[in-house]
């Protein structure tokens, strides 16, 4: 029985379990008190509108601590989304298309007063007021520092590097927790962009847990453009989608895989294969 | 599928009748419009938060369909909502749709500078040289909606013309917030929390009158007060119904719900064409609304029916602090602040007090108090 625990545990990713956050100690800081913590319900008393979007990506809890130091402020929260994946989600919505990332926890960006990363489950924001006042203070060391005791290791979730490397747009992969272009029945998705002849093209990849959801899914798809469905069968197919226009699809095993935005499916099919290949 | 196979609709040729104009406009005469008080803006009753939807074909469906108004905020997203709004109108004539952004200043707070500067941020985002209507985000009271400096800030957005009009958002202290507003002279439009849970709210209700007397325009928000009716998230609010509902009050000019997925906007955009309730929606809100539910109104009918003169409202805010929001520790240091014993009702045998919510008060009182007896350092 142990074993098997002990098999079931080394199948978790990294850092998927939830765990007591312990905020940095600071010695050239001063903590303003304990930490605040908000939950689904309250999480708009501190994030105003905004919390729906948090709560769409699997938002468990917030903690928020301060600490202050010669009129210089501090400020961490860590945003608690349940998986890694989650997380990761969160943080590539919210990243700048301009961001350069660095390794920090899984990957992170900001600046002398901004800092944001991603660590397992976690979804960090620091943010320095007049970080200057305090000597030999750096907001990038003490996120290093952090990140590494909320999780030791992070992974990128599977297939946020399942993607093509050439051509794609820097900072586009995105995981979207549901309604994937705004149609319910395709569930959640992972797309990256690529500019291709001078056109902006989507791949994305959806993951079902079996090929009957997917076949489920496709029928569905299908329907929804208004063509009568046949029962299909693993392979491509070009629907055009009302409202998201051309869309090519490749059915493989629990995979949907597809393209948008392109005109000559030339173009997205030697992309599509090599995503496959890695499946 | 072994090949590749094109099962999608063909491009059809369509001939164009000669009446398509007056097919059109007839169309457009089905469209509720009302006007957002002295803007003079025009806009369909219903509209769109954009904050939710992931990519611009939802926009573009939304647009297409009639809809004029869409609604962002430079914090969604970390700005890259405005993005997708500006990537989307970047081709559409300017003076055809009605944008809106909001600007939330830090807990520390910001200058006028800083404020405008955000607003710069926005615009280059938006694509655009200036936004219909700029929001000061989530007012909550006086002091914040009546700051000197974002008043300034919001005056001289519009006098350089970065903002047409100017406006608060509310979701929290709402008819403080109308009131502020109207006291201000600056703002031109309210955005504020509006649906039917409020439906016995007389003092939400009489500041929306005074705020749409004032003239400002007022725009709905929340409108399915959470989406669901319990505390499990097994009833969800008939999003259409809720719409509907809010939509009913004349002094509600639009809404903004949340539009995720293009049947959402096919079921919303079915309202801007009428919004009166059928039956069935009817008595789907009838029973929402006599769900007693967890949230204390704040509507003081209590206030002196207690013989022992107990602060009922504060006592009902922590019970819904510790069982709706599920956060103890606010629960309990509100409690504590009100210094009274654990157990507040055992010197009455019943209790007088009626609430127009139907929640028993004294089941939740003794329920709520003795929180002031658990350590504090048991609580989150």
């Amino acid at each position: 029985m142990k074993k098997l625990l002990f098999l079931l545990l080394l199948c978790l990713p990294f850092c998927s379990w939830s765990q007591e956050v312990v905020f940095p100690d600071l010695p050239a800081w001063k903590s303003e008190g304990k930490p605040q913590v908000f939950n689904k319900d309250n999480l708009y008393e501190h994030i105003d509108g905004a919390a729906e979007f948090y709560l769409s990506y699997g938002f468990e809890t917030l903690q928020v601590a301060s600490w202050n130091n010669n009129g210089a402020e501090l400020t961490i929260e860590v945003y608690d989304h349940a998986d890694p994946l989650h997380a990761y989600g969160i943080y590539g919505i919210e990243k700048s298309a301009n961001a350069e990332t660095l390794p920090v926890g899984l990957e992170g960006y900001g600046d002398a007063a901004t800092f944001n990363f991603v660590a397992g489950r976690y979804y960090v924001k620091m943010s320095a007021m007049q970080p200057e006042k305090v000597p030999d203070f750096s907001l990038k060391k003490s996120a290093e520092a952090f990140a590494l005791s909320l999780c030791a290791k992070p992974e990128y979730p599977k297939l946020v590097g399942i993607f093509p490397k050439e051509n794609s747009i820097p900072n586009s992969c995105q995981f979207i927790p549901s309604e994937f272009m705004g149609l319910g029945f395709l569930g959640s998705a992972i797309r990256e962009k690529f500019k291709l002849s001078g056109e902006e093209i989507t791949l994305f990849v959806i993951e079902k847990s079996d090929r009957s959801e997917v076949e489920q899914m496709v029928l569905k798809y299908i329907s929804y453009t208004g063509v009568k469905a046949k029962k299909p069968a693993e392979g491509d197919l070009i629907l055009k989608d009302p409202n998201n226009g051309t869309v090519f699809l490749r059915w493989k095993g629990n995979y949907l895989l597809g393209a948008t935005g392109f005109t000559d499916q030339k173009t997205v099919v030697p992309l599509l294969d090599q995503i496959a290949k890695k499946l | 599928m072994g090949a590749t196979a094109t099962l999608g609709l063909a491009a059809q040729a369509v001939p164009v009748p000669n009446n398509k104009k007056k097919d059109k406009e007839k169309k457009k005469k089905k469209i509720i419009y009302r006007t957002l008080g002295n803007t003079g803006i025009e806009v369909p009753i219903v509209s769109m938060g954009v904050m939710r939807a992931d990519n611009p074909n939802i926009l573009k469906a939304a647009y297409e369909k009639g809809i004029r108004h869409f609604d962002t905020a430079s914090g969604y997203e970390n700005g890259r909502n405005e993005e997708m709004v500006g990537q989307y109108f970047k081709d559409i004539p300017r003076n055809k749709v009605i944008i809106s952004t909001k600007i939330h200043p830090s807990k520390e707070g910001m200058s006028t500078e800083q404020f405008l500067e955000k607003l710069d941020q926005s615009l280059k985002r938006l694509q655009m040289e200036y936004v219909d209507i700029l929001y000061l985000h989530a007012g909550s009271d006086k002091a914040y909606v009546l700051d000197p400096r974002y008043l300034e800030a919001l005056k001289k957005a519009k006098e350089s013309g970065k903002a047409r009009f100017v406006g608060i958002s509310t979701h929290t202290n709402m008819a403080t917030v109308l009131d502020a507003a109207v006291e201000s002279k600056v703002y031109d439009v309210v955005l504020t929390s509006y649906n039917f849970r409020l439906k016995d709210d007389i003092e939400m209700q009489n500041a929306l009158q005074r705020a749409h007397d004032a003239g400002l325009g007022i725009i709905g928000m929340k409108s399915m007060a959470g989406g669901f009716l319990d505390k499990e998230k097994k009833k969800p609010v008939s999003c259409k119904a809720a719409l509907k509902w809010a939509l009913s009050n004349p002094l509600i000019h639009t809404c903004i719900p949340g539009i995720t997925n293009f049947e959402m906007l096919k079921e919303n955009w079915e309202v801007a064409q009428n919004h009166e309730l059928d039956k069935k929606e009817k008595s789907e809100l009838e029973l929402a609304m006599n769900e007693t539910g967890l949230y204390c109104h704040g509507c003081l009918s209590c206030s002196g029916q207690c013989p022992e003169n107990l602060p009922i409202p504060d006592l009902m805010r922590s019970y819904m602090y510790n069982y709706g929001y599920s956060y103890p520790a606010k629960a309990q240091s509100t409690v504590a602040k009100l210094n009274l014993s654990a157990n507040p009702c055992e010197n009455c045998p019943g209790c007088t007090v009626k609430c127009p919510n139907g929640f028993d008060v004294r089941e939740r009182i003794t329920d709520i108090a003795r929180i002031k007896l658990v350590p504090a350092n048991f609580l989150v």
